[in-house]
């Protein structure tokens, strides 16, 4: 499991260097949760561990003069630069190996996250999720500075669309499995829910995803239910943009399988199954010819 | 001398890469935090002096050959049972510590090769090894050292 972030992708000229700047910033809030030491940065292209670029001390203006030089180097094919940054977490007077990463953004497009931070497995932990034995409020703290993070942005910096904190390639599919989520659309949070209920795909195959959210989330009826089903299952929501906050992951698994399972009833409302909507489709055409 | 035995999947790994040859492993050290210290094998942690705060590869042996050259080898395995973090960059770094601190111990260890095994692909690297490309993935400060991956899941093993 790591922490993932994905940025708000940006439309301008200086798009890979507003996504460096923001990542140190990302960065920078971090850091005021989880003390660090002994950082070294180097930029890479195309793959982290095809690197060639020689590790340097973390100074600011030396970096962004460094990365911009990379890019200017790079022209058209900037999109595949990245940076590591290597260091040590001090938590709780113990520390812990630290990666974070800014992928290439041509690897980031519409479900890839553009920021990975994770820790290396040491006698104390082994997963970046570990941290919160040593720290409880660690979720809370990252969903507030990414807030606080989105606030302040200025004009040429991207907002953060989405945190995770996942296991790497179920990342896109089984939210049930995640032990934090942030959006600030939340209709990601439903499309989620969606993906992990076989029968509420199954449903939706001819349907609008997209409007279903959007009426489900309009109605006051499912703002109750997820407020009941968070206090049942120790799960904190922060509205607005969304934040859950699952206890540990059996919390998060029987919140998003208790709103699965009444979504599944409202669509067995609307929608017919696939199956039955192809035979459906099947029998009108056949009276009609 | 009593003959060492690397603990699983590391003996047979280093039984398939030297299949043609003959050999015998001379040293093994492994970490105490994931393996047992039996059948002759050593303490690396203790080795190479690192504390719990530290992270290190989970194997690091010599191997003499027939010919009598010894080869060094670093290797970590990325099990599904044994590890939650099985990313290929996160055993690379692994291993390029291990690698860095035998190198500061400035003792005649020699350090041929280093094998990392399941351990889950990213996807670019997984796109690459697929497309049917033979690729080579070096450390940082391993740069004539090719890391040999082997998965399991996928079925490839990149020379």
């Amino acid at each position: 499991m790591a922490l993932y972030v994905k940025f708000q992708s940006q439309h301008n000229s200086e798009i890979d260097y507003n996504r460096f700047k923001s990542a140190l910033k990302f960065l920078d809030k971090l850091f005021k949760i989880l003390r660090c030491e002994e950082r070294e940065v180097y930029l890479f292209v195309g793959d982290s561990s095809d690197d060639s670029d020689e590790k340097r001390s973390f100074d600011m203006g030396i970096l962004e003069s460094h990365f911009r030089s990379g890019i200017k180097k790079l022209k058209d094919r900037s999109g595949i630069l990245g940076f590591v940054l290597e260091g040590k977490l001090i938590v709780d007077k113990k520390k812990f190996p630290f990666v974070f990463e800014l992928r290439p953004r041509v690897l980031c497009g519409k479900e890839r996250f553009d920021i990975r931070a994770e820790i290396l497995p040491n006698k104390y932990a082994q997963i970046f999720e570990d941290l919160i034995k040593f720290k409880s409020d660690l979720k809370s703290l990252i969903a507030q500075r990414v807030k606080e993070f989105n606030k302040e942005r200025s004009g040429n910096e991207n907002v953060i669309k989405r945190v995770i904190l996942s296991k790497h390639g179920d990342e896109y599919n089984n939210i049930a499995s995640w032990d934090f989520l942030y959006t600030s659309d939340v209709t990601y949070f439903l499309s989620k829910i969606i993906d992990f209920s076989k029968e509420l795909s199954d449903r939706l195959s001819f349907g609008n995803r997209l409007k279903f959210s959007n009426n489900i989330l309009q109605n006051d009826n499912f703002a109750f239910l997820l407020s009941r089903y968070s206090q049942q299952f120790n799960v904190a929501l922060a509205s607005g943009s969304l934040s859950v906050i699952p206890q540990d992951q059996e919390a998060m698994n029987k919140f998003i399988e208790s709103i699965s399972k009444d979504l599944e009833v409202v669509a067995s409302k609307v929608y017919k199954k696939e199956n039955e909507t192809i035979n459906l489709i099947d029998e009108t055409l056949s009276t009609l010819t | 001398m009593a003959e060492i035995k690397l603990p699983k999947p590391f003996g047979s790994v280093i039984n398939r890469y030297y299949s043609t040859s003959k050999y015998i492993i001379v040293e093994a050290f492994v970490d105490s935090y994931e393996y047992n210290l039996t059948n002759g094998t050593k303490c690396l942690r203790d080795w190479l002096s690192l504390n719990g705060d530290d992270t290190c590869c989970d194997c690091y042996c010599v191997v003499q050959l027939d010919n009598g050259q010894k080869e060094g080898i670093l290797l970590e395995d990325k099990n599904i049972k044994k590890c939650r973090n099985r990313e290929v960059s996160d055993g690379i770094r692994q291993m390029t510590f291990t690698h860095n601190k035998i190198k500061e111990k400035n003792e005649s260890y020699p350090l041929n090769w280093a094998f990392l095994t399941n351990a889950k692909f990213q996807q670019p690297l997984k796109a690459k090894t697929l497309s049917g490309r033979r690729s080579k993935v070096l450390c940082n400060e391993m740069k004539n050292h090719p890391v040999k991956i082997r998965n399991s899941e996928i079925e490839v093993f990149i020379v």
